[in-house]
Protein backbone atom coordinates (compact mmCIF):
# COMPACT_ATOMS: atom_id res chain seq x y z
CA UNK A 1 0.00 0.00 0.00
CA UNK A 2 1.34 3.41 -0.91
CA UNK A 3 0.78 5.98 1.74
CA UNK A 4 0.09 9.53 0.77
CA UNK A 5 2.49 12.09 2.09
CA UNK A 6 -0.03 13.38 4.60
CA UNK A 7 -0.73 10.04 6.21
CA UNK A 8 2.93 9.11 6.08
CA UNK A 9 3.65 12.09 8.27
CA UNK A 10 1.04 11.10 10.81
CA UNK A 11 1.93 7.43 11.04
CA UNK A 12 5.56 6.94 11.91
CA UNK A 13 7.58 4.50 9.88
CA UNK A 14 7.26 0.88 10.90
CA UNK A 15 10.34 -1.13 11.83
CA UNK A 16 11.32 -4.22 9.88
CA UNK A 17 10.71 -6.36 12.95
CA UNK A 18 7.17 -5.07 13.25
CA UNK A 19 6.54 -5.60 9.55
CA UNK A 20 7.62 -9.21 9.95
CA UNK A 21 5.44 -9.62 13.02
CA UNK A 22 2.46 -8.26 11.12
CA UNK A 23 3.08 -10.65 8.26
CA UNK A 24 3.35 -13.53 10.74
CA UNK A 25 0.05 -12.47 12.34
CA UNK A 26 -1.65 -12.39 8.94
CA UNK A 27 -0.44 -15.90 8.19
CA UNK A 28 -1.23 -17.34 11.61
CA UNK A 29 -4.66 -15.73 11.72
CA UNK A 30 -5.64 -17.04 8.31
CA UNK A 31 -4.47 -20.60 9.02
CA UNK A 32 -7.59 -21.68 10.97
CA UNK A 33 -9.79 -20.59 8.09
CA UNK A 34 -7.53 -22.29 5.57
CA UNK A 35 -7.69 -25.45 7.66
CA UNK A 36 -11.47 -25.37 7.77
CA UNK A 37 -11.65 -24.97 4.01
CA UNK A 38 -9.13 -27.77 3.50
CA UNK A 39 -11.08 -30.07 5.83
CA UNK A 40 -14.34 -29.11 4.19
CA UNK A 41 -13.01 -30.03 0.75
CA UNK A 42 -11.54 -33.29 2.00
CA UNK A 43 -14.49 -34.64 3.98
CA UNK A 44 -12.57 -34.06 7.18
CA UNK A 45 -15.12 -32.17 9.27
CA UNK A 46 -16.38 -35.33 10.97
CA UNK A 47 -19.90 -36.62 11.46
CA UNK A 48 -21.32 -33.23 12.43
CA UNK A 49 -19.59 -30.66 10.20
CA UNK A 50 -21.85 -27.77 11.21
CA UNK A 51 -21.00 -28.24 14.86
CA UNK A 52 -17.33 -28.57 13.91
CA UNK A 53 -17.35 -25.24 12.06
CA UNK A 54 -19.21 -23.60 14.90
CA UNK A 55 -16.82 -24.88 17.56
CA UNK A 56 -13.77 -24.12 15.47
CA UNK A 57 -14.66 -20.53 14.59
CA UNK A 58 -15.83 -19.91 18.15
CA UNK A 59 -12.59 -21.26 19.58
CA UNK A 60 -10.44 -19.15 17.28
CA UNK A 61 -12.48 -16.07 18.09
CA UNK A 62 -11.65 -16.60 21.75
CA UNK A 63 -7.99 -17.27 20.99
CA UNK A 64 -7.54 -14.11 18.93
CA UNK A 65 -9.55 -12.06 21.39
CA UNK A 66 -7.30 -13.15 24.23
CA UNK A 67 -4.23 -12.59 22.03
CA UNK A 68 -5.48 -9.05 21.43
CA UNK A 69 -5.76 -8.46 25.15
CA UNK A 70 -2.30 -9.89 25.69
CA UNK A 71 -0.63 -7.23 23.54
CA UNK A 72 -0.27 -4.72 26.34
CA UNK A 73 1.11 -7.17 28.93
CA UNK A 74 3.51 -8.43 26.24
CA UNK A 75 4.61 -4.89 25.51
CA UNK A 76 5.18 -4.24 29.19
CA UNK A 77 7.15 -7.45 29.58
CA UNK A 78 9.33 -6.93 26.53
CA UNK A 79 9.52 -3.17 26.61
CA UNK A 80 8.87 -3.19 22.86
CA UNK A 81 6.51 -0.22 22.66
CA UNK A 82 5.84 -0.66 18.97
CA UNK A 83 4.05 -3.91 19.76
CA UNK A 84 0.88 -1.94 20.44
CA UNK A 85 0.58 -1.38 16.73
CA UNK A 86 -0.44 -4.99 16.02
CA UNK A 87 -3.44 -4.71 18.31
CA UNK A 88 -5.87 -3.43 15.73
CA UNK A 89 -4.87 -6.21 13.36
CA UNK A 90 -5.49 -8.86 16.03
CA UNK A 91 -8.72 -7.17 17.08
CA UNK A 92 -10.02 -7.14 13.55
CA UNK A 93 -9.12 -10.80 13.04
CA UNK A 94 -11.11 -11.52 16.20
CA UNK A 95 -14.03 -9.73 14.62
CA UNK A 96 -13.49 -11.65 11.38
CA UNK A 97 -13.76 -15.00 13.18
CA UNK A 98 -16.76 -13.94 15.27
CA UNK A 99 -18.46 -12.95 12.00
CA UNK A 100 -17.75 -16.42 10.57
CA UNK A 101 -19.07 -17.95 13.79
CA UNK A 102 -22.22 -15.83 13.65
CA UNK A 103 -22.74 -16.37 9.93
CA UNK A 104 -22.36 -20.13 10.40
CA UNK A 105 -25.13 -19.98 12.99
CA UNK A 106 -27.47 -17.90 10.85
CA UNK A 107 -26.87 -19.52 7.47
CA UNK A 108 -25.75 -23.10 8.00
CA UNK A 109 -27.02 -24.01 11.45
CA UNK A 110 -30.40 -22.25 11.56
CA UNK A 111 -30.81 -21.64 7.82
CA UNK A 112 -32.40 -18.19 8.22
CA UNK A 113 -35.04 -19.45 10.64
CA UNK A 114 -35.47 -15.95 12.10
CA UNK A 115 -38.25 -16.72 14.62
CA UNK A 116 -36.24 -19.64 16.03
CA UNK A 117 -33.10 -17.50 16.23
CA UNK A 118 -34.84 -14.60 17.98
CA UNK A 119 -36.40 -17.03 20.42
CA UNK A 120 -33.00 -18.59 21.10
CA UNK A 121 -31.44 -15.18 21.75
CA UNK A 122 -34.18 -14.36 24.22
CA UNK A 123 -34.52 -17.76 25.89
CA UNK A 124 -31.15 -19.48 25.81
CA UNK A 125 -28.65 -17.87 28.15
CA UNK A 126 -25.63 -19.17 26.25
CA UNK A 127 -26.92 -17.67 23.02
CA UNK A 128 -27.90 -14.47 24.83
CA UNK A 129 -24.38 -13.90 26.11
CA UNK A 130 -22.82 -14.92 22.82
CA UNK A 131 -25.00 -12.47 20.97
CA UNK A 132 -24.27 -9.76 23.55
CA UNK A 133 -20.55 -10.33 23.02
CA UNK A 134 -21.00 -9.98 19.27
CA UNK A 135 -22.98 -6.75 19.73
CA UNK A 136 -20.21 -5.36 21.91
CA UNK A 137 -17.56 -6.15 19.31
CA UNK A 138 -19.52 -4.52 16.53
CA UNK A 139 -18.98 -0.84 17.47
CA UNK A 140 -15.33 -1.57 18.24
CA UNK A 141 -14.74 -2.93 14.76
CA UNK A 142 -16.71 -0.13 13.14
CA UNK A 143 -14.69 2.55 14.93
CA UNK A 144 -11.34 0.88 14.40
CA UNK A 145 -10.23 3.28 11.67
CA UNK A 146 -7.87 6.17 12.30
CA UNK A 147 -10.57 8.58 11.14
CA UNK A 148 -13.10 7.28 13.66
CA UNK A 149 -10.54 7.52 16.37
CA UNK A 150 -9.76 11.13 15.54
CA UNK A 151 -13.43 11.94 15.27
CA UNK A 152 -14.41 10.38 18.61
CA UNK A 153 -11.46 11.89 20.49
CA UNK A 154 -11.55 10.86 24.16
CA UNK A 155 -14.81 8.99 23.76
CA UNK A 156 -13.02 6.53 21.52
CA UNK A 157 -11.05 5.25 24.48
CA UNK A 158 -14.17 5.05 26.60
CA UNK A 159 -16.01 3.16 23.91
CA UNK A 160 -13.18 0.72 23.50
CA UNK A 161 -13.25 -0.16 27.18
CA UNK A 162 -16.11 -2.43 26.07
CA UNK A 163 -13.55 -4.95 24.92
CA UNK A 164 -13.06 -6.05 28.51
CA UNK A 165 -16.58 -7.40 28.76
CA UNK A 166 -16.22 -9.51 25.64
CA UNK A 167 -13.93 -12.31 26.82
CA UNK A 168 -16.01 -12.69 29.97
CA UNK A 169 -19.14 -13.10 27.90
CA UNK A 170 -17.29 -15.32 25.44
CA UNK A 171 -16.04 -17.68 28.11
CA UNK A 172 -19.45 -17.75 29.78
CA UNK A 173 -21.01 -18.52 26.39
CA UNK A 174 -18.67 -21.51 26.15
CA UNK A 175 -19.32 -22.85 29.66
CA UNK A 176 -23.07 -22.68 29.27
CA UNK A 177 -22.91 -24.47 25.97
CA UNK A 178 -21.06 -27.59 27.07
CA UNK A 179 -22.50 -30.44 29.10
CA UNK A 180 -21.54 -30.81 32.70
CA UNK A 181 -18.08 -32.20 33.25
CA UNK A 182 -16.70 -31.00 29.94
CA UNK A 183 -13.67 -28.89 30.78
CA UNK A 184 -12.76 -27.53 27.34
CA UNK A 185 -13.54 -23.89 28.27
CA UNK A 186 -11.13 -24.04 31.21
CA UNK A 187 -7.93 -22.84 29.46
CA UNK A 188 -9.80 -19.83 28.08
CA UNK A 189 -11.12 -19.04 31.52
CA UNK A 190 -7.57 -19.02 32.85
CA UNK A 191 -6.34 -16.86 29.98
CA UNK A 192 -9.27 -14.52 30.50
CA UNK A 193 -8.36 -14.29 34.16
CA UNK A 194 -4.72 -13.68 33.32
CA UNK A 195 -5.38 -11.29 30.47
CA UNK A 196 -7.76 -9.08 32.41
CA UNK A 197 -5.80 -8.69 35.60
CA UNK A 198 -5.17 -5.09 36.59
CA UNK A 199 -2.33 -3.52 34.75
CA UNK A 200 -1.12 -0.26 33.38
CA UNK A 201 -2.88 2.03 30.98
CA UNK A 202 -6.47 3.04 30.60
CA UNK A 203 -8.51 3.05 27.48
CA UNK A 204 -5.46 2.70 25.30
CA UNK A 205 -5.22 -1.01 26.00
CA UNK A 206 -8.17 -1.95 23.88
CA UNK A 207 -7.61 -4.04 20.86
CA UNK A 208 -9.16 -2.06 18.12
CA UNK A 209 -7.01 0.96 17.60
CA UNK A 210 -3.46 1.96 16.97
CA UNK A 211 -1.67 4.20 19.39
CA UNK A 212 0.40 6.86 17.87
CA UNK A 213 3.92 6.82 19.11
CA UNK A 214 4.96 9.86 21.05
CA UNK A 215 1.48 11.04 21.83
CA UNK A 216 0.57 11.89 25.35
CA UNK A 217 -1.65 9.29 26.92
CA UNK A 218 -1.75 6.65 29.57
CA UNK A 219 0.90 4.61 27.80
CA UNK A 220 3.27 7.50 27.94
CA UNK A 221 2.91 7.76 31.69
CA UNK A 222 5.86 6.97 33.88
CA UNK A 223 5.83 3.37 35.16
CA UNK A 224 4.71 4.23 38.69
CA UNK A 225 1.52 5.94 37.66
CA UNK A 226 0.91 3.35 35.04
CA UNK A 227 0.90 0.65 37.68
CA UNK A 228 -1.42 2.63 39.86
CA UNK A 229 -4.16 2.98 37.30
CA UNK A 230 -5.74 -0.22 36.22
CA UNK A 231 -8.46 -1.65 34.07
CA UNK A 232 -11.46 -3.67 35.11
CA UNK A 233 -10.68 -7.03 36.49
CA UNK A 234 -12.47 -10.28 36.13
CA UNK A 235 -11.30 -12.67 38.71
CA UNK A 236 -12.91 -16.06 38.42
CA UNK A 237 -16.03 -17.95 37.64
CA UNK A 238 -17.13 -20.75 39.89
CA UNK A 239 -19.26 -23.28 38.12
CA UNK A 240 -20.24 -25.02 41.29
CA UNK A 241 -21.73 -21.84 42.67
CA UNK A 242 -22.79 -20.44 39.31
CA UNK A 243 -21.06 -17.30 40.35
CA UNK A 244 -18.20 -15.22 39.23
CA UNK A 245 -16.55 -12.34 40.86
CA UNK A 246 -15.33 -9.30 39.08
CA UNK A 247 -14.33 -5.94 40.30
CA UNK A 248 -13.35 -2.61 38.92
CA UNK A 249 -10.76 -0.94 41.08
CA UNK A 250 -11.64 2.67 41.73
CA UNK A 251 -8.80 4.55 40.14
CA UNK A 252 -7.89 7.84 38.62
CA UNK A 253 -9.39 6.82 35.31
CA UNK A 254 -11.76 9.03 33.40
CA UNK A 255 -15.38 8.63 34.34
CA UNK A 256 -16.73 5.39 32.95
CA UNK A 257 -20.20 3.99 32.90
CA UNK A 258 -18.99 1.04 34.97
CA UNK A 259 -17.12 3.09 37.49
CA UNK A 260 -19.67 2.65 40.23
CA UNK A 261 -18.87 -1.03 40.29
CA UNK A 262 -15.97 -0.97 42.64
CA UNK A 263 -16.62 -4.52 43.53
CA UNK A 264 -19.41 -6.73 42.55
CA UNK A 265 -19.99 -10.31 43.29
CA UNK A 266 -22.91 -11.39 41.33
CA UNK A 267 -24.64 -14.49 40.22
CA UNK A 268 -23.85 -14.93 36.57
CA UNK A 269 -27.49 -15.12 35.58
CA UNK A 270 -28.28 -11.75 37.09
CA UNK A 271 -25.23 -10.31 35.34
CA UNK A 272 -26.55 -11.56 32.07
CA UNK A 273 -29.94 -10.05 32.74
CA UNK A 274 -28.27 -6.74 33.44
CA UNK A 275 -26.19 -6.92 30.30
CA UNK A 276 -29.07 -8.03 28.15
CA UNK A 277 -31.31 -5.24 29.30
CA UNK A 278 -28.72 -2.51 29.12
CA UNK B 1 19.91 -68.59 15.95
CA UNK B 2 16.25 -67.81 15.82
CA UNK B 3 14.12 -70.74 14.81
CA UNK B 4 11.11 -68.58 14.16
CA UNK B 5 11.61 -65.69 11.82
CA UNK B 6 9.54 -62.68 12.81
CA UNK B 7 8.56 -60.69 9.74
CA UNK B 8 9.89 -57.16 9.72
CA UNK B 9 6.64 -55.80 8.43
CA UNK B 10 3.34 -56.74 9.99
CA UNK B 11 0.62 -57.70 7.56
CA UNK B 12 -1.52 -54.71 8.37
CA UNK B 13 1.23 -52.36 7.25
CA UNK B 14 1.66 -53.87 3.80
CA UNK B 15 0.17 -51.60 1.16
CA UNK B 16 -2.62 -53.44 -0.64
CA UNK B 17 -2.01 -53.99 -4.39
CA UNK B 18 -5.00 -51.93 -5.49
CA UNK B 19 -3.47 -48.97 -3.72
CA UNK B 20 0.13 -49.27 -4.87
CA UNK B 21 -0.87 -50.10 -8.42
CA UNK B 22 -2.80 -46.86 -8.58
CA UNK B 23 0.40 -44.85 -8.56
CA UNK B 24 -0.97 -41.36 -8.89
CA UNK B 25 -3.51 -41.75 -6.14
CA UNK B 26 -0.90 -43.44 -4.00
CA UNK B 27 1.46 -40.48 -4.33
CA UNK B 28 -1.35 -38.11 -3.55
CA UNK B 29 -2.34 -40.06 -0.49
CA UNK B 30 1.25 -40.33 0.66
CA UNK B 31 1.66 -36.58 0.36
CA UNK B 32 -1.60 -36.01 2.18
CA UNK B 33 -0.52 -38.52 4.82
CA UNK B 34 2.74 -36.66 5.33
CA UNK B 35 0.86 -33.40 5.64
CA UNK B 36 -1.45 -34.98 8.20
CA UNK B 37 1.48 -36.25 10.22
CA UNK B 38 3.24 -32.92 9.93
CA UNK B 39 0.24 -31.07 11.21
CA UNK B 40 -0.11 -33.48 14.10
CA UNK B 41 -3.52 -34.61 12.99
CA UNK B 42 -4.81 -31.04 12.90
CA UNK B 43 -5.57 -31.19 9.24
CA UNK B 44 -7.60 -34.37 9.25
CA UNK B 45 -8.93 -35.28 12.66
CA UNK B 46 -10.57 -38.42 11.40
CA UNK B 47 -7.66 -39.89 9.45
CA UNK B 48 -5.33 -39.37 12.38
CA UNK B 49 -7.42 -41.52 14.63
CA UNK B 50 -8.42 -44.26 12.22
CA UNK B 51 -9.63 -47.08 14.45
CA UNK B 52 -8.27 -50.39 13.24
CA UNK B 53 -10.03 -52.80 15.56
CA UNK B 54 -10.96 -56.07 13.86
CA UNK B 55 -14.61 -56.31 12.83
CA UNK B 56 -16.48 -59.50 13.58
CA UNK B 57 -19.69 -60.52 11.85
CA UNK B 58 -22.61 -61.81 13.92
CA UNK B 59 -24.21 -64.94 12.46
CA UNK B 60 -27.86 -65.89 12.27
CA UNK B 61 -29.22 -62.35 12.48
CA UNK B 62 -32.81 -61.98 11.28
CA UNK B 63 -34.33 -58.80 9.94
CA UNK B 64 -36.98 -57.41 12.25
CA UNK B 65 -40.23 -55.62 11.54
CA UNK B 66 -38.99 -52.85 13.84
CA UNK B 67 -37.29 -50.93 11.08
CA UNK B 68 -37.79 -47.25 10.37
CA UNK B 69 -37.87 -46.48 6.64
CA UNK B 70 -35.13 -43.85 6.86
CA UNK B 71 -31.61 -43.66 5.46
CA UNK B 72 -29.02 -45.32 7.70
CA UNK B 73 -26.34 -43.15 9.29
CA UNK B 74 -23.02 -44.36 7.82
CA UNK B 75 -20.99 -46.87 9.86
CA UNK B 76 -18.11 -44.40 10.00
CA UNK B 77 -20.26 -41.76 11.73
CA UNK B 78 -21.97 -44.26 14.05
CA UNK B 79 -18.58 -45.46 15.27
CA UNK B 80 -16.61 -42.20 15.49
CA UNK B 81 -19.15 -39.72 16.86
CA UNK B 82 -19.94 -41.05 20.31
CA UNK B 83 -20.73 -39.95 23.80
CA UNK B 84 -19.04 -42.41 26.12
CA UNK B 85 -17.56 -40.32 28.92
CA UNK B 86 -15.62 -43.21 30.43
CA UNK B 87 -13.32 -42.78 27.42
CA UNK B 88 -13.36 -38.98 27.28
CA UNK B 89 -15.84 -36.18 26.74
CA UNK B 90 -15.03 -35.36 23.12
CA UNK B 91 -17.13 -37.13 20.50
CA UNK B 92 -13.98 -38.56 18.95
CA UNK B 93 -12.44 -39.73 22.24
CA UNK B 94 -14.29 -43.08 22.52
CA UNK B 95 -13.20 -44.29 19.08
CA UNK B 96 -9.63 -43.29 19.88
CA UNK B 97 -9.44 -44.62 23.43
CA UNK B 98 -11.85 -47.54 23.72
CA UNK B 99 -9.45 -50.08 22.22
CA UNK B 100 -8.27 -50.71 25.79
CA UNK B 101 -11.66 -52.09 26.84
CA UNK B 102 -11.54 -55.87 27.42
CA UNK B 103 -14.85 -57.44 26.46
CA UNK B 104 -13.86 -61.07 27.20
CA UNK B 105 -14.34 -62.54 29.75
CA UNK B 106 -17.50 -60.58 30.55
CA UNK B 107 -20.38 -61.35 32.87
CA UNK B 108 -23.62 -59.61 33.71
CA UNK B 109 -24.96 -60.08 37.22
CA UNK B 110 -28.75 -59.88 37.58
CA UNK B 111 -30.04 -59.64 41.12
CA UNK B 112 -32.50 -57.93 43.44
CA UNK B 113 -36.25 -58.47 43.42
CA UNK B 114 -36.27 -61.74 41.49
CA UNK B 115 -36.70 -65.44 42.16
CA UNK B 116 -33.54 -66.63 40.40
CA UNK B 117 -30.70 -64.12 40.60
CA UNK B 118 -27.88 -65.21 38.31
CA UNK B 119 -24.63 -64.26 36.66
CA UNK B 120 -24.62 -64.66 32.89
CA UNK B 121 -21.51 -65.01 30.77
CA UNK B 122 -21.58 -62.93 27.61
CA UNK B 123 -21.40 -66.15 25.52
CA UNK B 124 -24.66 -67.28 27.11
CA UNK B 125 -26.32 -63.90 26.75
CA UNK B 126 -25.68 -64.13 23.01
CA UNK B 127 -27.74 -67.35 22.89
CA UNK B 128 -30.74 -66.51 25.09
CA UNK B 129 -32.92 -65.38 22.19
CA UNK B 130 -32.51 -65.16 18.41
CA UNK B 131 -30.60 -62.06 17.31
CA UNK B 132 -32.55 -59.62 15.20
CA UNK B 133 -31.60 -56.47 13.36
CA UNK B 134 -33.67 -53.40 14.23
CA UNK B 135 -33.26 -50.04 12.57
CA UNK B 136 -33.98 -47.46 15.26
CA UNK B 137 -33.80 -43.70 15.42
CA UNK B 138 -31.33 -42.50 18.04
CA UNK B 139 -31.95 -39.02 19.41
CA UNK B 140 -29.24 -37.51 21.58
CA UNK B 141 -30.18 -34.99 24.27
CA UNK B 142 -27.72 -32.66 22.52
CA UNK B 143 -30.20 -32.30 19.62
CA UNK B 144 -28.59 -34.52 17.01
CA UNK B 145 -29.82 -37.86 15.78
CA UNK B 146 -28.88 -40.96 13.82
CA UNK B 147 -30.57 -43.99 12.29
CA UNK B 148 -28.77 -47.13 13.41
CA UNK B 149 -29.20 -50.84 12.58
CA UNK B 150 -28.73 -52.44 15.99
CA UNK B 151 -28.52 -56.19 16.57
CA UNK B 152 -29.96 -57.76 19.70
CA UNK B 153 -33.17 -59.03 21.26
CA UNK B 154 -35.73 -57.63 23.70
CA UNK B 155 -34.37 -57.05 27.20
CA UNK B 156 -37.49 -58.80 28.53
CA UNK B 157 -36.10 -62.13 27.24
CA UNK B 158 -33.14 -61.79 29.59
CA UNK B 159 -35.14 -60.45 32.54
CA UNK B 160 -37.65 -63.31 32.32
CA UNK B 161 -34.79 -65.74 33.02
CA UNK B 162 -34.45 -64.43 36.58
CA UNK B 163 -38.21 -64.28 37.22
CA UNK B 164 -38.79 -60.76 38.59
CA UNK B 165 -41.09 -60.66 41.63
CA UNK B 166 -44.06 -58.38 42.14
CA UNK B 167 -41.99 -55.85 44.06
CA UNK B 168 -39.63 -55.30 41.10
CA UNK B 169 -40.89 -51.85 40.10
CA UNK B 170 -37.72 -50.51 38.52
CA UNK B 171 -34.59 -51.83 36.85
CA UNK B 172 -31.17 -50.34 37.56
CA UNK B 173 -28.29 -50.80 35.12
CA UNK B 174 -24.68 -50.39 36.23
CA UNK B 175 -21.92 -50.20 33.69
CA UNK B 176 -18.22 -50.94 33.80
CA UNK B 177 -16.02 -48.39 35.57
CA UNK B 178 -12.44 -49.56 35.27
CA UNK B 179 -9.86 -46.82 35.84
CA UNK B 180 -7.17 -49.08 34.34
CA UNK B 181 -8.76 -49.18 30.91
CA UNK B 182 -11.06 -46.15 30.97
CA UNK B 183 -9.23 -42.81 31.12
CA UNK B 184 -12.45 -40.87 31.78
CA UNK B 185 -13.13 -42.82 34.98
CA UNK B 186 -9.94 -41.38 36.48
CA UNK B 187 -11.58 -37.95 36.25
CA UNK B 188 -14.68 -36.76 38.06
CA UNK B 189 -16.87 -35.84 35.15
CA UNK B 190 -19.69 -37.96 36.53
CA UNK B 191 -20.01 -40.20 39.54
CA UNK B 192 -18.83 -43.64 38.46
CA UNK B 193 -20.01 -46.22 37.73
CA UNK B 194 -22.50 -44.85 35.24
CA UNK B 195 -25.95 -45.89 36.39
CA UNK B 196 -29.17 -45.81 34.43
CA UNK B 197 -32.67 -46.95 35.19
CA UNK B 198 -36.01 -47.84 33.67
CA UNK B 199 -39.44 -48.49 35.10
CA UNK B 200 -40.21 -52.22 34.91
CA UNK B 201 -42.86 -51.75 32.20
CA UNK B 202 -40.37 -49.74 30.13
CA UNK B 203 -37.75 -52.44 30.61
CA UNK B 204 -40.20 -55.18 29.57
CA UNK B 205 -41.44 -53.23 26.54
CA UNK B 206 -40.79 -55.07 23.26
CA UNK B 207 -38.95 -52.02 21.84
CA UNK B 208 -36.33 -52.04 24.61
CA UNK B 209 -33.42 -53.84 23.04
CA UNK B 210 -30.58 -55.68 24.72
CA UNK B 211 -27.99 -54.85 22.11
CA UNK B 212 -24.99 -56.93 21.13
CA UNK B 213 -24.16 -55.66 17.68
CA UNK B 214 -24.50 -52.94 15.08
CA UNK B 215 -24.41 -53.11 11.28
CA UNK B 216 -24.54 -56.93 11.51
CA UNK B 217 -21.29 -57.03 13.48
CA UNK B 218 -20.19 -57.33 17.08
CA UNK B 219 -20.49 -53.94 18.83
CA UNK B 220 -17.32 -51.85 18.53
CA UNK B 221 -15.98 -50.93 21.97
CA UNK B 222 -16.84 -47.25 21.57
CA UNK B 223 -20.50 -48.16 21.01
CA UNK B 224 -20.77 -49.95 24.34
CA UNK B 225 -19.40 -53.45 23.78
CA UNK B 226 -20.05 -56.18 24.61
CA UNK B 227 -23.65 -55.57 25.72
CA UNK B 228 -25.67 -52.40 25.99
CA UNK B 229 -29.19 -51.13 26.13
CA UNK B 230 -31.07 -49.31 23.38
CA UNK B 231 -34.27 -47.54 24.38
CA UNK B 232 -35.25 -45.75 21.18
CA UNK B 233 -37.94 -43.41 22.55
CA UNK B 234 -35.63 -41.94 25.19
CA UNK B 235 -32.61 -39.65 24.85
CA UNK B 236 -29.45 -41.55 24.03
CA UNK B 237 -27.86 -41.32 27.46
CA UNK B 238 -30.59 -43.63 28.84
CA UNK B 239 -29.17 -46.45 26.74
CA UNK B 240 -26.41 -47.60 29.08
CA UNK B 241 -23.26 -49.07 27.55
CA UNK B 242 -21.03 -51.99 28.62
CA UNK B 243 -23.46 -53.26 31.26
CA UNK B 244 -22.06 -55.38 34.11
CA UNK B 245 -24.95 -55.46 36.58
CA UNK B 246 -28.74 -55.29 36.45
CA UNK B 247 -30.73 -54.88 39.65
CA UNK B 248 -34.46 -55.25 40.00
CA UNK B 249 -35.50 -52.76 42.67
CA UNK B 250 -38.63 -51.38 44.28
CA UNK B 251 -37.53 -47.71 44.31
CA UNK B 252 -36.74 -45.38 41.45
CA UNK B 253 -32.96 -45.57 40.87
CA UNK B 254 -30.90 -42.38 40.73
CA UNK B 255 -29.26 -42.27 37.31
CA UNK B 256 -25.80 -40.78 36.76
CA UNK B 257 -27.01 -37.72 34.85
CA UNK B 258 -29.91 -37.18 37.22
CA UNK B 259 -27.47 -37.17 40.12
CA UNK B 260 -25.09 -34.81 38.33
CA UNK B 261 -27.65 -32.25 37.14
CA UNK B 262 -31.16 -32.94 38.43
CA UNK B 263 -32.56 -29.75 36.90
CA UNK B 264 -31.48 -30.79 33.41
CA UNK B 265 -31.84 -34.58 33.33
CA UNK B 266 -34.84 -36.33 34.82
CA UNK B 267 -35.40 -40.04 35.34
CA UNK B 268 -37.65 -40.59 32.34
CA UNK B 269 -35.85 -38.50 29.72
CA UNK B 270 -38.36 -39.38 27.03
CA UNK B 271 -37.74 -37.63 23.72
CA UNK B 272 -40.21 -34.76 23.81
CA UNK B 273 -40.10 -31.78 21.42
CA UNK B 274 -42.35 -29.80 23.75
CA UNK B 275 -40.19 -29.99 26.85
CA UNK B 276 -36.94 -28.12 26.33
CA UNK B 277 -33.63 -28.79 27.95
CA UNK B 278 -33.11 -25.78 30.28
CA UNK B 279 -30.28 -24.54 28.07
CA UNK B 280 -31.48 -25.42 24.58
CA UNK B 281 -34.58 -26.29 22.59
CA UNK B 282 -35.53 -29.90 21.91
CA UNK B 283 -38.04 -29.02 19.18
CA UNK B 284 -35.64 -29.78 16.35
CA UNK B 285 -32.68 -32.01 15.75
CA UNK B 286 -29.86 -32.34 13.29
CA UNK B 287 -29.81 -35.76 11.67
CA UNK B 288 -26.14 -36.57 11.18
CA UNK B 289 -25.42 -36.25 7.47
CA UNK B 290 -28.25 -33.81 6.78
CA UNK B 291 -28.02 -30.08 6.22
CA UNK B 292 -31.37 -28.75 7.41
CA UNK B 293 -32.67 -29.43 10.89
CA UNK B 294 -35.71 -31.67 11.15
CA UNK B 295 -38.55 -31.62 13.64
CA UNK B 296 -38.12 -33.89 16.64
CA UNK B 297 -40.98 -36.35 16.96
CA UNK B 298 -42.86 -37.12 20.16
CA UNK B 299 -41.25 -40.16 21.79
CA UNK B 300 -38.79 -40.02 18.89
CA UNK B 301 -41.52 -41.27 16.54
CA UNK B 302 -42.46 -44.25 18.74
CA UNK B 303 -45.56 -42.63 20.28
CA UNK B 304 -47.90 -45.32 18.90
CA UNK B 305 -45.95 -47.97 20.76
CA UNK B 306 -45.08 -46.24 24.04
CA UNK B 307 -47.37 -43.25 24.69
CA UNK B 308 -49.76 -45.48 26.64
CA UNK B 309 -47.00 -46.14 29.21
CA UNK B 310 -47.28 -42.52 30.29
CA UNK B 311 -50.99 -41.84 30.01
CA UNK B 312 -52.13 -39.48 32.73
CA UNK B 313 -48.59 -38.35 33.54
CA UNK B 314 -47.54 -34.71 33.33
CA UNK B 315 -44.52 -35.04 31.05
CA UNK B 316 -43.29 -31.56 31.95
CA UNK B 317 -42.99 -32.64 35.54
CA UNK B 318 -41.72 -36.15 34.77
CA UNK B 319 -39.17 -35.05 32.17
Amino acid sequence: MVLSEGSARRVPAVSVALQRLRLAIWIVCLLPLARLIWLGLNNGLGANPIEFISRSTGTWTLVFLLATLCVTPARQLTGWTELTRVRRLLGLFTFFYVCLHFANWIVIDQFFDWPAMLQDIAKRPFITVGFAAFLLLLPLALTSTDAARRHLKRNWGRLHMLVYAVPVLGVLHYWWLVKKGVQTPLPYTWCCWGGERPRGGGAAKTGFGRRKVGRAGPEGLPPKRRAASSGPCVRSYSRTRDQFSCWMPATNQPALPLRGLTKCQTSSSSLVTTLASS
Amino acid sequence: MHLIHRPDIVASEITPPDVYLDRRRFIGQAAAGAAVLAAGGLLDPRAARAATAPREKLIGVKKSAWTVPEALTPYQDVTTYNNYYEFGTDKADPSENAHTLKTRPWTVRIEGECAKPATFAIEDILKIAPLEERVYRMRCVEAWSMVIPWVGYPLSELLKKVEPTGSAKFVEFSTLADPQTMPGVRGRVLQWPYVEGLRIDEAMHPLTLLTLGVYGEVLPNQNGAPVRLVVPWKYGFKSAKSIVRIRLVDKMPVSAWNRAQPSEYGFFSNVNPEVDHPRWSQAKERRIGEFRKRDTLMFNGYADQVASLYSGMDLRKWF
